[in-house]
């Protein structure tokens, strides 16, 4: 599958500090690929220098197959940006603040109301268009954001962070969002340190740390190439730490941890790990209740991976 | 595009009510201020001349006595020859409100109200003032009818024979004053531009537009919108205030587009020349800026005579000094040398700011953001 963006031994630095270390970055046409990484590890810097907003020491930035230059004009047509900071101007109106920044990049008139109303549908402002910035709230600050970025009908739509401090109603308003313009043709960097909003929409995924890219690949792929399989949590008034030492005998379990009446075991790939459980706590007469089971997170893989868990 | 950019800055900025309230409603505040205060001083003016003792040195200067005895044939004083001797016993009989030993040395009466020693001070500054202007023309022109400009009733009137009031220069200094406070204007639309100032900034720099060419269309565009701000005041301070801006309309006009020009390029400088936040920046562009009016005379016209009489290059790159005596040479003057010359000031102030902020935003891509 065709790349849209090729990042090459991408190096920068700020004085002493390595910024983005040796990264390699491929981005399919049509596929959404999720920058995953904690507050710090480059995600911004590594979009501002795809942009060419930033400089840096070394490395090469291909974008539709041509080096990405602060001059490439016709490069800059194709690509829509939604910065973690909101930036649209108080003075103007919803309408007119999507309609200011659409006029950067589509002169003909009657064209722009087309895709500002467009926008306007898709993030759902349509009974906000002559409201003044000041007069909504986050999310829907956060919504007139997105809106600004991607009203243009960009190739290419890099969003960073773009559910950072949303309520709930907005963080769906905007997945749906992203996803109807990955279906329209978008092809969509799409940072976060939400590993569930990754996981919910990404088809590629690269995770980021101090720097360096510390796994990629789809969601699937990462949480197959790590040690830990499933988890297994049930509830329990009381578990002895004799069973709980018989739980951790089992060959397939890592890690099993009880406190506050809930246990969780961890398990690696292996068959019956549920049915072995059930039949430890059976065999001590355990009563328990509300079993559950789930497969690794994102947050796993990035636990193995750093030792760290991606919210620290 | 460059229309369409030059309509939306325009659009942004002329909805900026705070930006609108510093350039136009401090300034007629302030205006109405002066007028108050100043109408005070008319007032009392009116009712009563002051009696002034003059030494029969200074007398001996003809120019000078020809200037005083034209203000007492106003009625503004009453002229008393006197030496130092006798002015002490007419200060203790108080009989005079001020001994005018020298030009440069005037006794105030210890019993002498605080006004009346303004009143004596702003008419000895209006005569060193229009010395000045005569030296400076001497230099430019040694040929010059002397006895034509050392006229007092040419001097001080213009050719409609309307007295030009000393007080209308404090004006011209608000005007000048509100003419630089454009750099308001010019920091906010450097915000539009800098990626490492603004998210607006990061879009418009991300943006397929010629990032030069969107800058001109937007400076141009908050130039318009200066031009329009200070005419109004200068219309509000000369039709509502009634305060004398002589009729040389098309010289008006040169200072207004000029000052606001230089105003728009001081502020983009100061918004990109640092890393400071945008209130600091602020802060510098309020603090220069009243300093330029303290100095071009704002609470004294005796200031500037001061920074002239010792240090002249100070205010030759003091925007709103120039911009005030471009508009009292117009008013006395005709236009002639003086005021070309702090024209040509302002333009050479201008083409620093805008060549400093050229120097600062050259580079294409940033360090960091």
């Amino acid at each position: 599958m065709e790349n849209l963006i090729e990042v090459r031994g991408l190096v920068k630095k700020y004085k002493e500090l390595i910024a983005i270390n040796n990264v390699d970055l491929d981005v399919k046409k049509g596929k959404i690929l999720g920058l995953l990484g904690p507050n710090g590890s480059g995600k911004t810097t590594l979009i501002n220098c795809i942009l060419s907003l930033l400089d840096f020491n070394k490395g090469s930035i291909k974008i539709c197959g041509e080096e990405m230059t602060p001059e490439s004009y016709h490069i800059k047509e194709k690509i829509g940006v939604v910065f973690q900071d909101v930036g649209v101007f108080e003075e103007l109106t919803v309408y007119e603040n999507i309609d200011y920044f659409c006029s950067l990049y589509i002169n003909d008139k009657e064209k722009r109301k087309k895709y500002v109303n467009g926008a306007i549908d898709l993030v759902g402002l349509n009974d906000f268009k002559k409201f003044v910035p000041k007069k909504l709230s986050g999310g829907l600050l956060r919504r007139l954001n997105i809106a600004c970025g991607i009203a243009h009908k960009p190739e290419i739509i890099i969003l960073d962070e773009p559910t950072v401090a949303v309520d709930p109603q907005s963080r769906n308003n905007i997945l749906e969002g992203i996803k109807k313009l990955n279906k329209e043709g978008a092809t969509i960097i799409y940072t976060s340190h939400y590993m569930e909003e990754i996981d919910l929409i990404c088809d590629d995924i690269v995770i980021l740390d101090k720097g360096k890219v510390i796994a990629k690949g789809t969601s699937e792929e990462l949480k197959n190439s790590i040690e830990v399989n499933e988890k297994i949590k049930f509830d329990t008034k009381k578990l002895s730490q004799a069973v709980l030492k018989e739980i951790k005998e089992d060959k397939n379990v890592i890690e099993a941890l009880y406190k506050d009446g809930s246990c969780e075991v961890i398990y690696k790939k292996g068959n019956n790990n549920l049915l072995n459980l059930i039949k430890t706590l059976n065999k001590h007469n355990i009563e328990y209740e509300a079993i559950h089971l789930s497969m690794p997170t994102l947050n796993d893989v990035f636990l193995e991976l750093t030792g760290k868990d991606l919210r620290d | 595009m460059f229309r369409s950019v030059y309509k939306n800055t325009f659009k942004i900025l002329i909805r900026d009510k705070i930006t609108l309230f510093w350039t136009i409603m401090f300034v007629v505040l302030l205006a109405i201020m002066f007028k108050m205060t100043f109408s005070t001083l008319d007032e009392i003016d009116k009712f009563e001349t002051l009696p002034i003792a003059a030494s029969k040195e200074v007398l001996q200067d003809e120019y000078f006595k020809l200037y005083l005895e034209t203000i007492e044939k106003e009625k503004y004083i009453k002229l008393i020859m006197s030496d130092d001797n006798n002015a002490n016993e007419l200060f203790e009989k108080k009989k005079i409100a001020a001994y005018i030993k020298d030009e440069e040395n005037i006794v105030v009466g210890k019993s002498t109200s605080r006004i009346k020693e303004t009143i004596v001070k702003s008419l000895m500054d209006g005569y060193i003032q229009n010395k000045s202007l005569v030296m400076n023309i001497l230099i430019e022109n040694p040929n010059v009818n002397l006895d034509e400009i050392l006229k007092f009733n040419t001097f001080i009137k213009d050719e409609s024979q309307k007295s030009i009031n000393i007080v209308s220069t404090y004006f011209y200094t608000l005007i000048g004053m509100q003419a630089i406070y454009s750099y308001l204007w010019g920091l906010k639309v450097m915000y539009m531009y800098e990626a490492n100032l603004s998210t607006q900034g990061k879009r418009n720099t991300i943006s397929p537009i010629n990032k030069k060419k969107s800058i001109l269309a937007s400076i141009i565009a908050v130039w318009t919108i200066s031009i329009i701000t200070s005419l109004f005041c200068l219309g509000f301070i000369s039709f509502i205030l009634s305060v004398d801006i002589g009729n040389k309309l098309f010289g008006i006009l040169l200072i207004i587009l000029l000052g606001t020009f230089t105003g728009v390029s001081f502020g983009s400088f100061i918004a990109v020349s640092n890393k400071q936040n945008i209130e600091f920046k602020n802060g510098i562009g309020v603090g220069i800026t009243m300093m330029w009016s303290f100095f071009a005379g704002m609470m004294s016209s005796y200031i500037k005579i001061l920074i002239e009489r010792y240090i002249p290059v100070f205010n030759k790159f003091n925007p709103v000094a120039l911009i005030t005596d471009g508009l009292y040479s117009l008013a006395i003057n005709n236009a002639g040398i003086r005021f070309y010359e702090n024209m040509i000031y302002l333009i050479i102030i201008s083409v620093i700011f805008v060549f400093g902020t050229m120097f600062f935003v050259r580079g294409k891509k940033y360090e960091s953001l």
